[in-house]
């Protein structure tokens, strides 16, 4: 391949040419697989080459598959990786200074492209602004981890949602149909718990960790991904689930992953009203109890957790995560040892 | 203190780049986005630190507390540049020129003010941000492949 001028918008330009030719070469050895999701209001066009990429990425994502056809798409991801096609990436265009600590590629260029590279991951988004397209290439697909194969995309996401009123945000999501909760909160905090103890209490489900939300005038979360990650102690409270853990074999503080379209079908919602933003804190005493807590508790809860993993438009994000905690009632869920008493609480908030 | 520059009369702003800050209900949540570290002001310290929205002077500080808080001059300039060597030192302000301020503590002041005063900072979330950055690249401008990397939230 030609060399390409790193920084200059000429040379990323020629970069995403090659990089497109890539994914195109990849498809044609591997085959291409075309599927359509859910993604939020709008529709996500996923283009996979070869079996075990989408093994890899879709998942996740199964519970949100629209009809296959050549609808629009208000995103389009091509995804491949580089064991499976046999062929290198195309060489960066920028120098290894580009790289930031989290994996935020400083691509230089006018803004039109943006980079992240996830390392243990070993995963590279790049976003194409003007063509809402994206390209995700994995080192090796068969290798990649069962953290990533539980919320692949979220910097593609993350960059596809800017200027808009949708935002990706790190936080579990319960409820009804009729409106649900944000559930977000320091690790440690009980999030886990309490979003399992939902699940398990019959509420809708819509994500553990990373879910869609709409800042807008009304808030409403969409699932991303049907994945739950259960710690070794939460599985051991819920052992109905630990016939479906996907990772069986576990090594160290590993989290047992967990595909909802096979776990638990029923409890699968696309998209619920935010009616409450929950913080949880573990009590060690046997009851649940809610109660207000001040809007910039929420915002301490949710903000930085979010933007400490996703790449650019912190001023924009923070933003739109403010307005989103001033527009609902914002909860601190005292949770109790005696978990069913969890989605109790918060069901009977959300039938009120 | 450095020697010889005059704090309360250098210029300091909020200072962008990796802060990032929303104030509501009384209250300034302050978020660095490159060490995950983030902070908190309420009542009278979200409104002095809105004071730097546009570049001011720790004595433009000190004469507001002098006048919402009735604080005499001295207490009122003390605790300015304690409240503004601290959100220097944390990198959340800028200042005009170069300088190396050694954080004060703050002096003696009425019930409630002290701790509207004090930043509250917060470190939990560092943890999602202590992966070892990029070092090296392959020939082909990757990162070297990581081993035992682990980033499950």
């Amino acid at each position: 391949m030609a060399a390409v001028v790193a920084g200059t918008a000429g040379g990323l330009d020629e970069f995403f040419a090659a990089t497109r030719a890539a994914f195109e070469d990849a498809a044609r050895r591997l085959g291409r697989i075309e599927r359509r999701y859910r993604l939020g209001p709008g529709v996500l066009r996923l283009s996979v080459a070869g079996a075990a990429m989408a093994d890899a990425i879709a998942g996740a994502l199964t519970h949100l598959r629209l009809p296959d056809d050549d609808g629009t798409a208000s995103l389009t991801i091509r995804a491949w990786d580089g064991a499976g096609s046999g062929r290198p990436m195309v060489p960066a265009p920028w120098p290894a200074t580009a790289y930031g600590q989290k994996g935020e590629i400083d691509v230089g260029g006018d803004g039109r492209y943006a980079g992240f590279f996830q390392q243990g991951a070993e995963t590279l988004s790049l976003f194409d602004r003007p063509a809402a397209e994206a390209f995700y290439w994995a080192r090796d697909a068969a290798a990649m981890p069962y953290w990533e194969r539980s919320f692949p995309f979220r910097p593609i996401y993350h960059w596809a949602m800017a200027g808009t009123t949708l935002q990706p945000v790190h936080a579990g999501a319960v409820g009804r149909v009729h409106g649900g909760v944000l559930i977000t909160g320091r690790s440690g905090a009980g999030k886990t718990t309490t979003t399992i103890s939902c699940l398990e209490g019959g509420l809708a489900y819509a994500g553990d960790d990373y879910v869609l939300v709409d800042c807008g005038p009304a808030p409403t979360v969409y699932s991303l991904y049907d994945t739950a990650k259960f710690t070794e102690d939460s599985l051991a409270r819920f052992p109905r689930f630990a016939d479906a853990v996907w990772n069986r074999t576990r090594t160290g503080d590993d989290k047992a992953l967990l595909y909802g379209h096979r776990a638990f079908p029923q409890a699968l919602v696309a998209a619920m009203p935010i009616r409450a933003i929950v913080v949880p804190r573990v009590t060690g005493l046997p009851h649940t109890e809610l109660r207000p807590i001040p809007v910039t508790a929420a915002i301490r809860a949710l903000a930085p957790t979010t933007l400490a993993q996703l790449p650019g438009h912190g001023a924009e994000t923070m933003a739109k995560l403010t307005r989103l905690c001033a527009a609902v009632p914002c909860l601190e869920v005292a949770a109790g040892t005696e978990l069913a008493g969890i989605a109790r609480a918060l069901a009977a908030w959300l039938d009120r | 203190m450095t020697d010889a520059i005059d704090i309360a009369a250098v210029r300091f702003a909020f200072a962008g780049g990796p802060i990032v800050h929303e104030t509501l209900d009384g209250e300034v949540v302050i978020i660095n986005l490159k060490t995950g570290t983030y902070y908190s002001l309420q009542g009278v310290g979200a409104e002095c630190w809105a004071v730097f929205a546009d570049p001011a002077t720790p004595a433009t500080l000190a004469a507001q507390l002098i006048e919402k808080a009735a604080l005499p001059p001295d207490t009122a300039a003390a605790a300015a540049t304690a409240f503004v060597g601290a959100l220097h030192a944390e990198g959340l302000l800028q200042s005009e020129r170069e300088l190396a301020i050694t954080p004060a503590s703050l002096p003696d002041l009425p019930e409630g003010l002290g701790q509207a005063l004090t930043l509250q900072r917060y470190t939990d979330v560092q943890e999602l941000l202590t992966i070892d950055p990029v070092h090296d690249v392959d020939e082909v401008g990757w990162p070297v492949k990581a081993e035992g990397v682990k980033l499950e939230a």
